[in-house]
């Protein structure tokens, strides 16, 4: 093959353009930290690279859910925690009211006074609320759940609904409990155990602590059944860390560059350009037969 | 009977074919960078004697030669490999536009940054997901009407950008349009100059150079086909319809597309009947073919997944409660069905977003349901028959693949075209071009000839200043 100059300068000229491409890229790599900078650099793993994105946000959801969720339980527990210790005082106070020893007087003024002070209390935790939704309100929960009119009439104001929220694509909870279940039947064994203590009416005081009884076996079911699905909660959001960590690193192997394959390939590829350069030089400057004619 | 007048000529036409030679490789080494030039060499002939004018018959040996001339200026050339370059040459160009405007596409799309739409389908999801979590929020609630605005305008954007990417291609089909016109208008106009130089039994080396400068040129724009005449002269048909013919040439022209589909886009036509023009290759047949095939075809995967957006949010909504308590209205505009034109409803606001479902009584407000919102998660997972069973996100990932495929296609097509042409290219540089060190020999070597004949001069003017003045000096 006849080579001839133009041959030659388009080679050389080719050369330096290739090996500036590869340098290019490489830099682009190593600078963006990502192996591919568009789609069609690699269409099959960028397709898996927005599935995983799209998995992770996914998963960002579920856990915001329940997290959230979860802050919420916590309430509630403590609510119910508070709602215990209270059915179990009042218990006490009522034993203590059947004791014969205990006047009319006693009963009226002292324990019947230190009851109403609990109903308050029962009631103002049956209102409780976290970030400004009442938690015993079922879907209500704009609304306090409990409505005191007088001084015997408690109202729940809430709906008894289950709200009931996604941690997973086939996983659902249910996050509050009920309130007309759970806390009204305490604080109607309160009034109903405060108006007897008033009235010294101790033959249906028994029929109070009964009530009691039941209301703070209800309470301790409902406190089970709540820290039950905290653990639901907390071992979701455990695996779902688990996988989203799993997933980022599938992510990272996918699309992100190695810094020290990439170092050592943008090395190799220094050295190229400058013996491309070198020999490239050479051939431009190369002397031809005119210079050794005379 | 040799004559020293014959000997003086045998050496005057030898200095002057070696002077030729001379000035050949002095084009030569001049056009050394010359883009389409080829190198021409001056083809010397020994001349033959002319038997019944000379005094030699019968007198002697003979023939005797006469010595030696120029019998053409020879361009090295390889026609028939110029229609296989000019066609690699075509297709190499229309892949290397394809893979150009498609470029274009995916870069403006950004489909892997958080500004692409898959992300942004995400966004969406998620900011219901974080409703249906806390459906009185009210920031959870300006937020999906944040992440649905985002997601209307990432469509809105990416359909715009399409079809301003069409209406660009205008001003470059105008362009090339302008080129092709030029360029057959100076074919015809060298096909009458080199029929006339042949016709006198010239070569016209450095015009055919021009033609098929002119020719490599318009296969590269539009797949130009050339065949050569008898006469020298070129037909030049582009997509079966002749453009050159002789002295003639014919023009091309841009005008509106009366297609509705295609308002604001050009189409070429044939200025002389409106007819279509067709290419077969070239940067014309790149461009026409994303412009009027692809970018189509993906403005309608757009609209299709707009308007099944629109159909499914919609008709979830609408069976959801709002915080008030009232039925749930659109929450896309249900009129904005490309993607283009897809917007939310006027009426949306926050508190009318439908997290609720149905109420157990009749008209009561049960703000802290959110099975609508659960609904509305779900659809992400759901496999909708308008996207071909697939779900939203696999949809929009489909299309991702599609274009990214396409544009890597596009884009190993060039290279691999570009390779093949190279070779060819190489190929013909290395007939026609010039290397400088076989000018230098050649010049050298007609330089040492002139010398020499200039050497015999001298000898015949010696033999002749011996005839005229030394002799027949007896008795002067």
């Amino acid at each position: 093959m006849r080579i001839t100059n133009q041959m030659m300068v388009n080679n050389v000229i080719q050369y330096i353009d290739d090996i500036k491409n590869k340098i290019n890229t490489t830099q682009e790599q190593i600078a963006s930290t990502k192996k591919f900078q568009t789609p069609s650099d690699d269409p099959t793993t960028s397709s898996m690279c927005l599935q995983l994105k799209s998995s992770l946000s996914i998963s960002e959801g579920y856990q915001n859910t329940a997290n959230i969720i979860s802050d919420w339980m916590s309430t509630t527990d403590f609510s119910l925690e508070q709602l215990s210790e209270i059915a179990t005082k009042a218990y006490n106070i009522v034993l203590r009211g059947l004791n014969d020893t205990v006047d009319a007087d006693e009963r009226k003024s002292s324990l019947a006074t230190e009851l109403n002070e609990m109903i308050k209390k029962a009631v103002d935790i049956g209102n409780s609320s976290f970030q400004g939704n009442y938690i015993f309100a079922g879907v209500r929960v704009d609304q306090p759940a409990f409505i005191m009119s007088d001084e015997n009439t408690i109202t729940y104001n809430g709906i008894s609904k289950e709200m009931v929220r996604s941690i997973g694509q086939n996983s659902k909870v249910t996050m509050n409990i009920d309130g007309n279940e759970t806390i009204k039947p305490l604080i109607q064994a309160l009034i109903e155990a405060r108006n007897y203590l008033a009235n010294n009416d101790t033959s249906n005081l028994p029929g109070s602590l009964d009530n009691l009884k039941t209301a703070l076996e209800m309470l301790t079911a409902s406190r089970t059944e709540n820290g039950t699905r905290m653990r639901q909660i907390e071992n979701s959001i455990s695996n779902m860390e688990k996988s989203d960590i799993a997933i980022r690193s599938i992510l990272s192997k996918k699309e992100d560059t190695s810094i020290a394959e990439a170092y050592s390939l943008l090395a190799s590829q220094e050295s190229t350009y400058q013996a491309v350069l070198e020999i490239g030089s050479r051939t431009l400057s190369a002397l031809n037969l005119f210079d050794y004619l005379n | 009977m040799p004559t020293l007048s014959a000997g003086i000529n045998i050496a005057l036409q030898a200095i002057l074919s070696q002077s030729q030679s001379i000035e050949i490789t002095e084009h030569n080494v001049a056009n050394v960078d010359t883009k389409g030039y080829h190198r021409q060499k001056a083809s010397l002939v020994a001349r033959v004697s002319n038997p019944s004018a000379s005094y030699d018959l019968g007198y002697n040996a003979g023939q005797m030669g006469a010595g030696v001339s120029v019998d053409r200026i020879q361009r090295f050339s390889l026609d028939f490999f110029d229609g296989r370059y000019r066609s690699v040459s075509a297709d190499t160009k229309s892949w290397e536009y394809q893979s150009e405007i498609l470029s274009q596409i995916e870069s403006t799309f950004s489909d892997l940054t958080d500004d692409g739409l898959s992300p942004k389908l995400d966004q969406f999801w998620l900011s219901w997901q974080n409703l249906a979590s806390d459906p009185t929020n009210t920031t959870m609630r300006t937020e999906v009407m944040n992440d649905a605005g985002f997601l209307c305008e990432k469509l809105n954007r990416n359909a715009q950008q399409l079809i301003v990417l069409r209406q660009d291609q205008n001003l470059t089909l105008e362009n090339r349009v302008d080129e092709i016109n030029s360029l057959a208008k100076s074919v015809a106009s060298l096909n009458a100059e080199i029929s006339r130089v042949i016709g006198v039994n010239q070569q016209p080396n450095d015009l055919l150079d021009k033609r098929d400068m002119a020719l490599d040129r318009l296969a590269e724009l539009a797949g130009a086909v050339s065949s050569t005449q008898a006469n020298g002269e070129v037909i030049v048909s582009i997509g079966g319809h002749v453009l050159v013919t002789g002295h003639d040439s014919l023009s091309i022209k841009t005008e509106p597309d009366p297609d509705p589909a295609n308002s604001g886009v050009d189409r070429i036509v044939w200025e002389k009947d409106s007819s279509e023009f067709n290419t077969n290759g070239g940067e014309l047949e790149g461009i026409l073919k994303v412009r009027d095939e692809y970018i189509p075809h993906q403005l309608a995967i757009l609209n299709n997944m707009a308007k099944n957006l629109v159909t499914e949010v919609n008709k979830i909504h609408s069976q959801g409660y709002c915080l008030d308590g009232s039925k749930g209205g659109d929450f896309f505009d249900p009129d904005g069905v490309t993607a283009l034109e897809i917007r939310l409803s006027d009426s949306l606001e926050p508190s009318k977003i439908a997290a609720a479902g149905a109420p157990a009584v009749v008209g009561e407000v049960e703000v802290g349901n959110s099975e609508n919102a659960e609904l509305m998660v779900a659809l992400r997972h759901q496999k909708i028959a308008g996207l071909k069973d697939q779900t939203f996100n696999e949809y929009c990932n489909g299309m991702m693949s599609e274009l990214a495929t396409t544009v890597k296609q596009a884009k190993d097509n060039s290279t691999q075209h570009t390779i093949v042409l190279q070779a060819l290219s190489e190929q013909r540089e290395s007939v026609s071009g010039v290397v400088l060190d076989e000018e230098a020999a050649n010049l050298a070597k007609s330089q040492k000839a002139y010398q020499a004949a200039a050497r015999v001069m001298n000898a015949y003017d010696e033999l002749l200043d011996l005839v005229i003045n030394q002799m027949g000096l007896v008795g002067r």
